[in-house]
This record gives structure tokens, C-alpha cells and sequence, in this order.
């Protein structure tokens, strides 16, 4: 078991990355809570040997989409959630919260191609490790997930 | 759109309440109740080491590492610690144990238990009526018994001729074995060099005076005490003892 230190080192680090999987997938403020406390438990009683902060981190995002799948999939949760994300999407900037409504509208196997690629900058065959995809699947999805974004975004040119 | 959606992103940061919570959730989860059970070894192994110490130091304390017998006609023998404190009192005869019953020596150190014996009613009589004290000292070590002799040869009454040393460590169980302190003992053995037919039973209840007087003298008559001696024959002399007798010192090997 880690200490309580170097875990709450690792929740200060990645706390943005874990709310920002947490936003992609989830509808509400309690299971994004959830999330944090399954993750980083987990993080706390892993015996994982981090060989960087890049292994780490890559840890961390894998584990929380896990996360957030398994607490979608589950039997006991309500389906029918208040809408609270849109009111935190509320206070951002218009043309942010138009681009982030964006991507929470694409279908669920896109938006983590898309949030790892284009935001944390992982290439495909990392992605495709995290996400334990073939590497060819996630050029695939970045490549539709890239049209569907140009489609709904007003025809801008998405970089690769 | 790839500057728009990093920057979107950007916005999106994890509140400082969900952060705040997430730590305390862990904190009551694993380390709180931790903290105690990591002190539950802790406890325990310093349990294991003071039951060890307490332990260990009891036998430590209760073991016997010297003797010293205090022979005039009551006849006491003190058990002596490797921290020079009295642990057992042993009357080797009647006066010895009522002597024993009388005097609280137990955990004494050795000199003050020393001065309290020379220092009791019952011995200044003895010896202002002229009976002889002796000291026997036996250490398991060289060390040890002589220290203890030059410790002894400063108390009360005691001289260095009254101080002996026994050879070694096994005279007490030869002592014990016979029934008599290891003074009187040691006496015994230099009174039968001289007199062949003294038996242990006739030495229980002699004065160390008496059993001198044996030892040195070589044609006086039957005394007056001790049950069963009979004439002194010849061939009772001082040569034979006069080496043992005053400051009788037999260092061990």
C-alpha cells in the first residue's frame, strides 16, 4: 500500500485528468466523486512499480475509463441522472462549452480517441494500449471521430 | 479545432472540494485505521521485548554468580547476583537459621549485608566470648572473588586473615552436598588433614574456634563440645596448616 502522502501527491496531479475522463463519460457530480475515490483507491493499494510519470499517468487514465465504464454498466445505477454536467459546462466560455458539448455528444468509443489524442497528445499506438485496441481500431476511430468533430464543429480542418 | 478543444479541455479542472474529499475518503478508508494497526506490531514487538527483558532480568537477577559463607558458630551463607545484591540467605545450622529468620538480608549488597551480620547482638557476643568469625568468598570468577575479598576485608569487624577464598566455584555444591556452609566446609576439609576420623556430623554443630583448634592443635584433650570427638591423638601440628591459617587465599585457576 502506498503512503499517504505520495497518493495524495498523485490526486494533485492527475486530478484534472481523472475530471476531465470524468466529464467525457459521466452525467453528474456524485459519480464523478465516485470515480475519484474508486481511483484513486486503487492507486493506493496498486503494487504497480511506476516506471515514470508517463507510465503513471497512463495508469491513472486507463484505470479511471475503466472506471467509468464499469459505473455505467452498473445494474444498481440510475439511468435517469439530473443533467448536472451542463450546468458546470454552463459556466465555462461559449465557444468552450460549444466545443466540450461537442465532444460529449460523440459516441462513447470516440470521445476517449479523441480527448487522449488531441488533448493529452498520446499517439495511436499508445492510445491503443491504454485502451487495449489494436492500433489500426484507434487510427480508425481518430479518423471518424476527426469527421464527426468536423461535421458538428462547422467544417473546421481538425489537425492530426 | 485542435487549439479549440485543448483549450476547452483546459477549462475543465477537477474542484478543490472533490480533490479535498477524495483525500479525506482515503484517509479514513486506509490510513486512519492504519495508523493504529501499524502500531499494533509496534506494541506488540516492544511487549515481546520488555516480557524478554523483564524476563531475562529476573533470571539475570536471581541467578547466583558468588557466595560468601559468614562462619562463627551460627553459620550463614549469603547467594550473591552479578549486581552484588544478596539474593538468597541460608542458616547452615540453628544459630545460623535463626540468624537468617532475624536479619532482613535478602537484596542487600553483600558488604552492607556483611556489617549487618557482624554488627547483630547474637555475633558481637560470640565474638567478644572469643569464638572466631570467618569469611569464605567463592565467585565463578578470578575476577569476581577478588574483588569481593577486598570489599569484605573493609566491613565492620572483619580483618584480611578472616577472609578466605575457595578454590573453586564447585567447593559450594561439595559444601551443599555435605550439609555444611562453604566456610565451614573449607575448615572441615583443613581439620581433617590433621584429623583423619572427623565426620561431617561432628562438624555440624562445631565452632569455627573448634574446628581451628583441630586443625592446629596436635595433642590437647577431647573438647568439651561436639558430639562424638573423642581424645586428640598425635599428629595434630600447625605445620600442616599453618599455610591456610590467617589470610587462607586459594586463587582459583
Amino acid at each position: 500500500m502506498r503512503e499517504e502522502q505520495e497518493v495524495n501527491g498523485a490526486i494533485d496531479r492527475y486530478a484534472d485528468t481523472v475530471r476531465r475522463l470524468c466529464m467525457v463519460h459521466l452525467k453528474n457530480r456524485e459519480d464523478t466523486e465516485d470515480i475519484f475515490q474508486n481511483v484513486f483507491l486503487k492507486y493506493a493499494l496498486s503494487s504497480v512499480d511506476f516506471q515514470s510519470a508517463e507510465h503513471e499517468k497512463a495508469w491513472i487514465i486507463r484505470v479511471t475509463i475503466n472506471a467509468c465504464r464499469d459505473l455505467l454498466r452498473s445494474f444498481f445505477r440510475s439511468r435517469t441522472v439530473p443533467m448536472e454536467e451542463s450546468s458546470s459546462l454552463a459556466a465555462l466560455e461559449p465557444e468552450t462549452r460549444d466545443v466540450l458539448e461537442v465532444v460529449l455528444a460523440l459516441p462513447e468509443k470516440y470521445k476517449n480517441v479523441i480527448y487522449l489524442h488531441y488533448y493529452e497528445g498520446y499517439p495511436a499506438a499508445e492510445i491503443g494500449r491504454i485502451l487495449g485496441k489494436n492500433t489500426n481500431t484507434v487510427y480508425t476511430l481518430l479518423d471518424r471521430g476527426r469527421k464527426l468533430l468536423k461535421e458538428k464543429l462547422g467544417g473546421e480542418e481538425v489537425g492530426e | 479545432m485542435e487549439n479549440k478543444l485543448r483549450s476547452a479541455f483546459d477549462a475543465v479542472q477537477a474542484e478543490e472540494g472533490v480533490k479535498a474529499g477524495t483525500k479525506d475518503f482515503l484517509h479514513q478508508r486506509l490510513y486512519a485505521g492504519r495508523s493504529k494497526t501499524r502500531a499494533v506490531p509496534k506494541r506488540l514487538a516492544a511487549c515481546f521485548v520488555a516480557v524478554f527483558l523483564c524476563v531475562s532480568g529476573y533470571f539475570s537477577y536471581f541467578t547466583p554468580v558468588a557466595a560468601v559463607s559468614i562462619d562463627i558458630n551460627p553459620s550463614l551463607e549469603l547467594a550473591v547476583n552479578r549486581f552484588d545484591r544478596v539474593i538468597d540467605v541460608t542458616g547452615y545450622n540453628a544459630d545460623g537459621q535463626a540468624l537468617a529468620e532475624e536479619l532482613s538480608l535478602r537484596h542487600m549488597y553483600y558488604e552492607d549485608a556483611v556489617n549487618a551480620v557482624t554488627e547483630n547482638e547474637m555475633v558481637a557476643a560470640c565474638l567478644a566470648a572469643g569464638e572466631v568469625l570467618e569469611i569464605t568468598v567463592a565467585g565463578k570468577s578470578e575476577t569476581r572473588t577478588a574483588e569481593m575479598e577486598r570489599c569484605l576485608s573493609a566491613c565492620n569487624h572483619v580483618t584480611e586473615e578472616q577472609i578466605h577464598c575457595a578454590d573453586h566455584w564447585n567447593d559450594l555444591k561439595s559444601a551443599h552436598q555435605a550439609g555444611l556452609s562453604l566456610g565451614k566446609y573449607r575448615a572441615y576439609l583443613e581439620a581433617r588433614e590433621e584429623n583423619p576420623e572427623l565426620t561431617l556430623e561432628e562438624v555440624q554443630d562445631m565452632t569455627m574456634r573448634e574446628l581451628h583448634e583441630l586443625s592446629e592443635c596436635s595433642d590437647k584433650e577431647t573438647y568439651g563440645q561436639g558430639a562424638g570427638w573423642g581424645q586428640q591423638t598425635g599428629g595434630v601440628g600447625q605445620g600442616g596448616h599453618g599455610g591456610t591459617k590467617g589470610h587462607g587465599k586459594h586463587h582459583q585457576e
